[in-house]
């Protein structure tokens, strides 16, 4: 018999969120090519790189994946078809720029964007991580100290945390929080590990609450056995 | 209506997900079970049953949209499985052949683009052939949503052959490829304006702005193409193969939302490097000038300015040395805006006045500082511009303050310090113009306030060859001069330099500033001769003396050289010139309307010509003063002028003295006493007079502390001031006995203080007792009225409250009245105010005893007076 894992390697869905101008595409740029340029330019819609990688699974053993990681529009104008690529997703990047005070107040509204469009089945235990990006630049020109980071990080956690998650559900923890620069290779390697991992939790966590009441999977066979989706195949 | 498609939707969603389950069963147990490639066949109709959803009309493109990613995710797995088995279990050519023949148009495109980028993944097959064919493929579908998610789907899954930094298809390959892809995608586009039923025109407009990414998409890939080269081949790529190709599609598809969005974004995408390009900037500018005229063309020139400068800034940031010539980009923007006012006469004024401030910044970020010449000659091109535009339309408010913010503009780019405001008025002629028709005073003042301001900080005097140029503002109307005076005073203010530098051409400075001096001077008299029936609130009174004050400042610096260690400059100083000043001031200073002030001004002049050893001017002066000083003259005006006078002549005295002058200096101290004597308040008469008498009288101090006897004092002239105005005040009637006795008090204290300083002549102990006893005698009637006074409150007393009758915190001021040291509220009653008087003066003879007394201690001479 084959199991499930032998059977496909994990897709694991990223979507990195944060305001215009804080560093999504360049910190992905970073991670997946290892390349960073200085020259600003705007995303346009969304679109995911990807890379495999090997991830510490639950049991401390190690997996393959895929991360299919989707950069965003930080600018409400350039994503005009919609949020509909958050489904599925198996974690979620919050960026801040600390050099931007704006865009740290703004993480509060990415994340509620995103639990409100993403449809995920556990809200309260969806796993975030939090960069802080652009730390290599000049410490005068940081806007957002790190107490403030942590403060929110204990807002946001609290305010998500609900059950302590005795039924096999992955119990609430902090939000990770990393200090990272894609223009200087800072920490953004290790944030990814961490996102990975959260990732691959939140995925097999998915797949254990799906995999005996799914709906689709059970229409499906009745289709099949009443033969009705046969007939309508025209190739 | 919501609901049901709704339903659709989700029904939509269960069909794909009930097919997903199947075809991951098909394609996942394929291995084991089968091997000879049938269940990939078999997982064709599941496809072709999910991709039918993305066949049928839909609702709007986000709904499509998301039907199109969950489709996504389930071609994911055929492509997949499809690169993992090709030659295990099949050939993909066969494949490729197999589902050409599909009936379904669509799901037929999106399984063969799924294997064609599956064949892409081997090198055995032609990537150039099969990216061909691909393409081609898709222009049977026409329909607009359907077509354009159709070639979005084909980008997404080719982008790893667009980033491929190996290269296996040539970059003008890529190149060629996103091109037409983007053509035939943005014709979909807009084909969609017109596609269907008739719908609203705000719900097409909503549908064509969300798919706007899609084309969007096509440029983005070009980006990554154009990343894989070094920048100067990059930049020669999108010079001479990109740009071209997409600015002629941007034009010839005439349509407003897409040219709006394409010109948008590639700004956006493409890095500011390229569009600092001046090969780019052409092809952008001449393009725009080709647009749909409802096509908003100064938006996308305001962005091509600001990438500009935001090249500019970086380039600043990272210390590279720029390579943006602000004056070539200038003349670039300039012509541009000639040619557009050519070719389109159909614009608004504001469509080009928006781009007029951006352009501003352009000179003023991209031009140092130190080519003042060139930027002004740049901005002075921008006014004109804005002066030959405004004869062709008519000038609202909202212009005026439109074309004021572009003047304005000028203030974000330069320095707290900056001359080049300034330097814009007096050089630019064009500025100079667009000033004076600033439609309304009020903008016309705001923008002069702003060049003065700027200038005061620059802190550099205005030299005459500026004057009739700023003050030709301020002449256009009475208007001007009543409300705006603080600006014209704050002119004057700079036509003297601050710094006083004491070299060889000192003398010519002080020259070039008299000249500045008397050009306002006679400006100013224009005006009174003008304006003065308009000038209600003495406006012009007010720059006349603004404009003397500077005179002083002028002089000062003189006398500032004069007393430095330089004194030879001062000696070999033209002295007519000097005379030629004081007679200027003296002329502007009897332009004066308000008399007190006009004297005051005499006043404080004569002290600056005797500091400049020029007493000849100075008697001149005083002589005028006396002679202004006439009956109709308010009485406490004259009052003022008088003493400001006697206390100058009191400090200067020693000098006249030493200067041999004293005759003279005698004779006006004689008519200032006559006209003190010729007050007729008792009490300013008195002070006046007693502080004449120090006109006679110079206490000095020795070495050792100890008081010093002047040759020059004269006691007998002090006497007879004295006893004149005792006969004055006993021998008249009018003379009441409080006055009396205030003025003998303040004279006895006065005959005592010449009595200590050692006049012995006049001021005997029999002369002072004589006056004692004067005053003793007329202090009993006093002493009578309060005695009456208070029996006369015994009387009513049963129904009046207790009075206040302390005196505590209140003395007698020198015009005989009560004043408080406290704010205290006098009561208003006249008998107990005149009793509160005559116990002050009672209080105030007390205090003169007890001095006597204790100064007998020390002077024996005291234990005679018989007080």
């Amino acid at each position: 018999m084959v199991t499930i894992s032998d059977r496909k390697k994990n897709i694991l869905k990223i979507i990195i969120l944060g305001d215009s101008g804080v560093g999504k595409t360049s910190l992905i740029q970073r991670y997946v090519n290892g390349k960073y340029t200085q020259q600003y330019k705007a995303t346009i819609g969304a679109d995911f790189s990807t890379k495999d990688v090997e991830v510490e699974d639950i049991n401390g053993g190690k997996a393959t994946a895929t991360l299919q990681i989707w950069d965003t529009a930080g600018q409400e104008r350039f994503q005009s078809l919609g949020v509909a690529f958050y489904r599925g997703a198996d974690c979620c990047i919050l960026v801040y720029d600390v050099a931007n005070e704006k865009s740290f107040a703004k993480l509060k509204a990415w994340r509620d964007d995103f639990l409100l469009n993403s449809n995920v089945s556990n809200p309260e235990s969806f796993p975030f991580v939090i960069l802080a990006n652009k730390m290599d630049i000049d410490d005068s020109k940081k806007q957002v100290s790190t107490k403030q980071a942590n403060d929110l990080i204990n807002e946001l956690s609290s305010g998500t945390s609900g059950d302590n998650g005795d039924n096999g559900s992955i119990t609430k923890k902090t939000i990770p929080l990393f200090f990272t620069s894609a223009k200087g290779d800072l920490n953004v390697e290790n944030a990814f590990k961490e996102v990975a991992r959260k990732a691959l939790q939140q995925n097999q966590y998915q797949l254990s609450t799906t995999m005996f009441d799914d709906d689709d999977f059970s229409n499906a066979i009745n289709i099949r056995l009443d033969g009705s989706s046969a007939d309508s195949c025209q190739c | 209506m919501q609901n049901n498609s709704d339903l659709i939707k989700q029904d939509s969603f269960t069909i794909i997900r009930q097919q997903k389950v199947l075809i991951v069963r098909l394609l996942n147990e394929i291995s084991v079970i089968n091997n000879n490639g049938s269940n990939l066949i078999e997982s064709f109709k599941h496809f072709n049953i999910l991709l039918l959803e993305l066949k049928k009309e839909s609702d709007s493109p986000k709904e499509y949209y998301e039907l199109y990613i969950e489709v996504y995710d389930v071609l994911t797995i055929l492509l997949n499985y499809l690169k993992a088995n090709h030659l295990k279990l099949f050939h993909l050519t066969d494949i490729y052949e197999l589902i050409q023949y599909s009936n379904n148009l669509v799901p037929r495109l999106y399984l063969l683009i799924t294997c064609g980028v599956a064949m892409l993944g081997f090198n055995t097959f032609p990537h150039i052939e099969i990216l061909k064919d691909m393409i081609e493929m898709l222009n049977g579908v026409q329909h607009p949503i359907k077509g354009m998610f159709l070639r979005y789907y084909l980008l997404q899954r080719c982008k790893f052959i667009f980033n491929d930094e190996k290269k296996a298809v040539s970059n003008e390959f890529k190149i060629d490829f996103l091109i037409a892809n983007f053509i035939e995608m943005n014709k979909l586009w807009i084909r969609l304006q017109y596609q269907g039923q008739l719908r609203e025109k705000s719900s097409k407009l909503k549908e064509r702005k969300e798919v706007e990414l899609l084309i969007g998409y096509n440029l983005v890939q070009l980006t990554e193409v154009l990343d894989l080269e070094e920048h100067n081949l990059s930049l020669k790529l999108y010079r001479e193969n990109t740009l071209p190709r997409i600015l002629k599609q941007v034009i010839s598809c005439r349509d407003i939302i897409s040219q709006e969005y394409l010109l948008d974004i590639l700004f956006q995408i493409f890095p500011e490097s390229y569009h600092c390009d001046l090969t780019c900037i052409d092809l952008y500018l001449s393009s725009f000038l080709k647009l749909t005229p409802k096509t908003n063309i100064s938006k996308s020139v305001v962005t091509l300015i600001d990438q500009i400068i935001s090249q500019a800034d970086q380039n600043k940031e990272e210390n590279h040395k720029s390579t943006l010539d602000g004056g070539i980009l200038f003349d670039k923007f300039l012509k541009f805006l000639k040619y557009l006012n050519e070719e389109r006469p159909d614009l608004p004024f504001k469509d080009f006045i928006v781009i007029l401030s951006p352009l501003i910044s352009l000179v003023l970020k991209l031009i140092d500082p130190e080519s003042l010449k060139l930027r002004l000659d740049c901005l002075d091109a921008v006014f004109s511009f804005i002066n030959f535009k405004k004869r062709d339309y008519a000038i609202t408010d909202e212009i005026n303050f439109l074309l004021k913010r572009v003047f304005f503009s000028i203030k974000d780019f330069i320095e707290p310090d900056s001359s080049l405001p300034y330097s814009l008025l007096v050089e630019c002629p064009n500025v100079d113009e667009f000033l004076l028709n600033s439609g309304s005073d009020f903008i016309r003042y705001e923008m002069l306030d702003m060049i003065i301001k700027y200038r005061i900080q620059d802190k550099s005097q205005i030299p005459l060859k500026d004057l009739s140029r700023l003050l030709k503002h301020f002449e256009t109307n009475s208007y001007t001069i009543m409300s705006k005076s603080e600006l014209v005073f704050k002119i004057f203010y700079m036509l003297v330099d601050s710094k006083v530098i004491i070299s060889s051409s000192f003398e010519q400075s002080i020259t070039d500033q008299f000249e500045s001096l008397q050009y306002c001077k006679n400006w100013v008299l224009n005006l009174k001769i003008k304006y003065a029936k308009a000038d209600q609130k003495g406006k012009i009174d007010f720059l006349t003396n603004g404009l003397v004050s500077q005179y002083w400042r002028l002089l000062k610096k003189i006398i500032t050289l004069r007393k430095s260690k330089q004194k030879k400059i001062f000696e070999k100083f033209d002295k007519t010139l000097l005379k030629q000043i004081f007679k200027n001031l003296g002329g502007l200073i009897f332009e004066v309307n308000h008399k007190k002030k006009m004297l005051s001004s005499l006043v404080l002049s004569v002290d600056l010509a005797i500091q400049l050893n020029l007493h000849n001017v100075a008697f001149d002066f005083l002589e005028s003063i006396l002679n202004e000083i006439n009956q109709n003259f308010d009485i406490n005006d004259k009052y003022n002028v008088l003493l400001l006078l006697i206390e100058f002549l009191q400090k200067d005295r020693q000098y006249f003295i030493k200067n041999s002058l004293q005759d003279k200096f005698e004779q006006i101290c004689v008519k200032v006493t006559v006209k003190s004597f010729e007050m007729n308040d008792v009490f300013l008469k008195s002070t006046l007079l007693l502080t004449c008498t120090h006109l006679w009288w110079t206490s000095d101090i020795d070495e050792n502390n100890a008081l010093k006897y002047n040759n020059e004092n004269n006691g007998k002239r002090i006497h007879e001031i004295m006893n004149k105005l005792i006969q004055q005040i006993t021998s008249n009637s009018l003379v009441t006995n409080y006055q009396l006795c205030f003025v003998l008090i303040q004279l006895l204290n006065k005959a005592i203080y010449y009595f200590i300083h050692g006049e012995i002549e006049f001021f005997t102990i029999q002369y002072l007792n004589n006056i004692v006893k004067l005053l003793k005698n007329n202090l009993k009637f006093l002493e009578r009225e309060n005695r009456l006074y208070l029996e006369q409150i015994q009387i009513v007393q049963e129904d009046t409250p207790d009075k206040d009758f302390s005196i505590d915190d209140l003395f007698l001021n020198f015009d005989g009245e009560i004043a408080s040291t406290e704010d205290k509220e006098v009561d208003p009653d006249v008998n107990l105010i005149n009793f509160k008087k005559n116990l002050l003066l009672f209080d105030s003879f007390e205090n003169i005893k007890t001095y006597v007394l204790e100064q007998g201690s020390l002077d024996e001479r005291f234990n005679l007076l018989t007080i």
